[in-house]
């Protein structure tokens, strides 16, 4: 006998239902083993040109107490190492760094005189530091019940912790089933606290970088605030929408504690790096909308489109489309994914500054994400229901990001148009999930 | 013979147990003392009894006998049958006509007694002009069916009596409850201390493990053919017959469990299931529900 | 806010016909993998990976985060 999960129904269930009246069961509760179910997942990921490379597992363990209620823990490991961007332009020659440590902690593998330590980059080579290490662990505490009839409310708590960053959440989601089970209307609220304590201390933003340790305090606050409200519409009896509105406003210190600009001369050579300066707050407005539907039988065709502008001045449209193709009578399945996804720059993305841009503004930033790009994700996911009730899947993407050259300053824009000052990047991923049922 | 007897079980407890559509049933009622057990067990059988009798088509003058000899007249029926008839449809449109309540008659050729062979093909043919729920014009609650045609209520009968007896049960006391009609079964709830029913389940199937299976809540059956089935050149005949052929479908699983919310559903699925031949594991499977097969 | 197209997007829930869906049809979309997410541990880690390489992050529920990876 397998293991069975909640809320499951098939048109006899419902059929039977219907024969028997209200006096019936809702839902069977029969096992052969405990009311556990597990599911993992885990993450191998490679960036190309030597750059990040991340393994993470996730773990989950649901406890249905009843056929309303589940009690469920998510345990993430996150270890991340490579080499990053640090935000400063390419140049002819070779440029030096400091690598930012801590007083007491030992420098990495560059070389380090007294206090700081630096790493050098080769000529006409995008800078990256080249000791980015991080681990990561996070735990998220779930409790999911029914307050009443036709209605779910999801209660979440989170953790994650890092060497340099800490965050607390709390978050809630509602929804209810109108209209025969063919509508449901869901609103969330989440809440997180973040701190920002990096290696070697935080530095005064737009502040020249002058050594491994920073000229600011030892840690900064974060805090988010998220809202989403949405509709679920059975549109036929295969097929369903999806269209959710979501806002999220985050405010504190937003800065990527590590990322620089350079401030260029006429000849794109660097005078010297600073800090780089966000905006304390930020609002993001997105509209997702999504589409599922049964297709040639049981397999599954699905489309999203997001669509999102913040108050950084970003605007980015992502669509994304699978078909799961189930083969050997439903056994297996083969899912085509494909997705792409346009962003255009923040108002404050510059790929480096002159000197008088330094004395004249306020917020920069040269950190490629909130740049103008293009990205396109490719991949296949093959997934086997095992008789014996478990289930797994591997999927594999292919993930292209191509930079667009915005953000010049003005004084050496020719000059740093010999550079490859938004380059592109290439990055695979394999995914490997098991499920205990 | 229609009694009901109270006997005390292995492990202490207490079954009141009776005999009901050819099998033997039991009600086991947690925490009820001899005297309050024999009432609920006789409240549970006269339901069981009064399903048999209402719908058996062995009893003169009763619906299934109206129905059946209403040689091409429309004839209008109770809305209890009503109801059965509409969840045989159901399960009819879902199930691509492999369940029919028509099917009965294909008991004229096929037996599966002692020393029984396989039909004459002839024979077999002959008979399907009339089977087919298709042929049926069912509008509830008129119902008119092609002359030569019979209705059997054998293949939801049993569940739906689980079902009703412990629907009445869970009205009469408010401690848990459990009916089980020859190993179709369904429980109202865990048992007073928290703890499930245990339940062992026999698959028919001589030489296999018998799975136990811990129930909370909902229902549990199972088809298996129990000696029923014919061996010929090396082919085994089961004794679920497709209606649509005539003939049990190729390679059929010799027992097929499910749970479901209710017995009447969890029933249907398994007969269903055993009509999809070699497909049984991989359409209970699209169905999401719990399932156990011997093949 | 762009509300031309939140007004063309919403009206795409709506304008397919809407037919009444019965309860006994609702098999079909019950299954696991006709659930938005069908498959969230996975779908968590791909929005980490987004989350850390582009700008915008969430639309299916919250936006993720929660690390120093943005």
């Amino acid at each position: 006998m397998q293991l069975n999960g909640p809320q499951r129904r098939n048109r006899f269930a419902a059929a039977a239902l219907s024969l028997l009246g209200a006096s019936s069961a809702a839902t069977a509760h029969a096992d052969d083993g405990s009311d556990w179910t597990f599911d993992t997942s885990t993450l191998l990921y490679a960036e190309g040109a030597g750059r990040v490379k991340v393994f993470e597992p996730k773990v989950n363990a649901s406890l249905h107490l009843d056929e309303s209620r589940t009690l469920a823990a998510t345990v993430t490991v996150d270890a991340l190492s490579g080499a990053t961007p640090n935000g400063a332009a390419p140049y002819s020659k070779p440029q030096t760094f400091f690598q930012p440590h801590s007083t007491s902690g030992s420098s990495g593998s560059s070389s380090s005189s007294g206090v700081n330590s630096t790493y050098t980059t080769a000529a006409y080579e995008l800078p990256k530091d080249p000791n980015f290490e991080n681990l990561r662990g996070a735990l998220e505490i779930d409790y999911s019940f029914a307050p009443a009839a036709k209605q779910h409310m999801d209660l979440s708590t989170a953790l994650s912790v890092e060497d340099d960053y800490t965050s607390i959440g709390v978050g809630g989601h509602w929804s209810r089933d109108f209209n025969q089970g063919n509508t449901t209307l869901g609103a969330g609220l989440n809440f997180s606290s973040d701190f920002i304590s990096p290696v070697g201390g935080v530095n005064t933003p737009l502040s020249q970088m002058v050594g491994s340790i920073a000229n600011g305090p030892s840690s900064k606050l974060k805090l988010v605030q998220d809202m989403v409200v949405g509709v679920t519409q059975l549109v036929s009896p295969r097929s369903l929408v999806q269209v959710n509105y979501s806002l999220s406003h985050s405010n504190g210190y937003l800065n990527d504690p590590y990322k620089i600009l350079s401030v260029v001369d006429a000849t794109a050579a660097p005078l010297y790096y600073v800090y780089e300066s966000r905006p304390g707050s930020r609002l993001k407005n997105s509209l997702y909308t999504h589409y599922k539907a049964r297709a040639m039988g049981t397999d599954v065709f699905d489309a999203s489109y997001r669509y999102m502008i913040d108050t950084w001045g970003i605007r980015s449209h992502t669509v994304e489309l699978s078909y799961r193709a189930y083969i050997a009578g439903e056994r297996g399945y083969l899912e085509p994914h494909l997705r792409g996804y346009r962003q255009s720059a923040a108002d404050f993305f510059h790929a480096a500054l002159d000197q008088g841009q330094v004395a004249g503004t306020r917020f920069a930033s040269a950190d490629q994400r909130l740049g103008a790009f293009t990205a396109y994700t490719g991949g296949l996911e093959y997934g086997d229901r095992h008789w014996a009730g478990h289930d797994w899947s591997v999927r594999a993407e292919y993930y292209r990001q191509l930079g667009k050259v915005e953000g010049l300053p003005p004084v050496a824009g020719n000059a740093l148009a010999r550079y490859d000052v938004a380059p592109s990047l290439s990055a695979g991923w394999l995914i490997f999930s098991l499920g205990f049922r | 013979m229609q009694t009901v007897r109270v006997e005390h079980l292995a492990d202490g407890g207490l079954a009141a147990r009776f005999q009901a559509m050819a099998s033997p049933c039991e009600v086991l009622v947690d925490g009820a003392d001899e005297n309050e057990l024999a009432e609920l067990g006789l409240l549970a059988a006269r339901e069981c009894w009064r399903i048999q009798a209402k719908w058996s088509r062995y009893q003169a003058g009763n619906i299934v006998d109206a129905i059946n000899s209403a040689a091409g007249q429309t004839i209008e029926v109770d809305e209890e049958t009503a109801g059965l008839i509409e969840f045989a449809a159901q399960l009819h449109a879902g199930s691509e006509g492999r369940f029919d309540l028509t099917a009965g008659l294909l008991r004229r050729v096929w037996s599966f007694r002692e020393g029984a062979t396989v039909p004459d093909p002839a024979a077999v043919e002959a008979l399907l002009p009339h089977i087919g729920w298709h042929r049926v014009v069912w509008q509830a609650p008129a119902l008119r069916m092609l002359p030569g045609m019979e209705l059997d209520f054998g293949g939801v009968g049993k569940e739906y009596a689980v079902d009703r007896a412990l629907a009445l049960l869970s009205q009469a006391t408010s401690r848990p409850a459990l009916v089980n009609l020859g190993g179709d079964l369904a429980a109202n709830r865990a048992r007073s201390d928290g703890s499930c029913w245990r339940i062992g389940i026999d698959s028919g199937v001589d030489r296999t493990a018998t799975p136990l299976i811990r129930l909370t809540r909902g229902a549990v059956a199972t088809s298996g053919d129990h000696h029923r089935y014919i061996t010929l050149g090396g082919r085994r005949y089961g004794h679920v017959i497709d209606p649509r052929t005539g003939w049990p479908p190729p390679q059929a699983p010799r027992s097929v469990t499910v749970a479901g919310a209710s017995c009447s559903e969890a029933g249907a699925l398994t007969t269903i299931a055993i009509l999809y031949g070699a497909d049984a594991g991989d359409w209970l499977r699209s169905q999401q529900v719990d399932f156990h097969v011997v093949t | 806010m762009n509300f031309r197209s939140i007004a063309v997007l919403a009206a795409l829930s709506v304008l397919p016909g809407c037919v009444a869906v019965k309860p006994w049809q609702h098999d079909i979309l019950a299954r696991p993998d006709m659930q938005p997410a069908s498959n969230p541990l996975q779908a968590g880690l791909e929005d980490h990976i987004y989350f850390s390489k582009e700008a915008s992050s969430g639309g299916r529920g919250f936006g993720g985060g929660g690390c120093g990876c943005n």
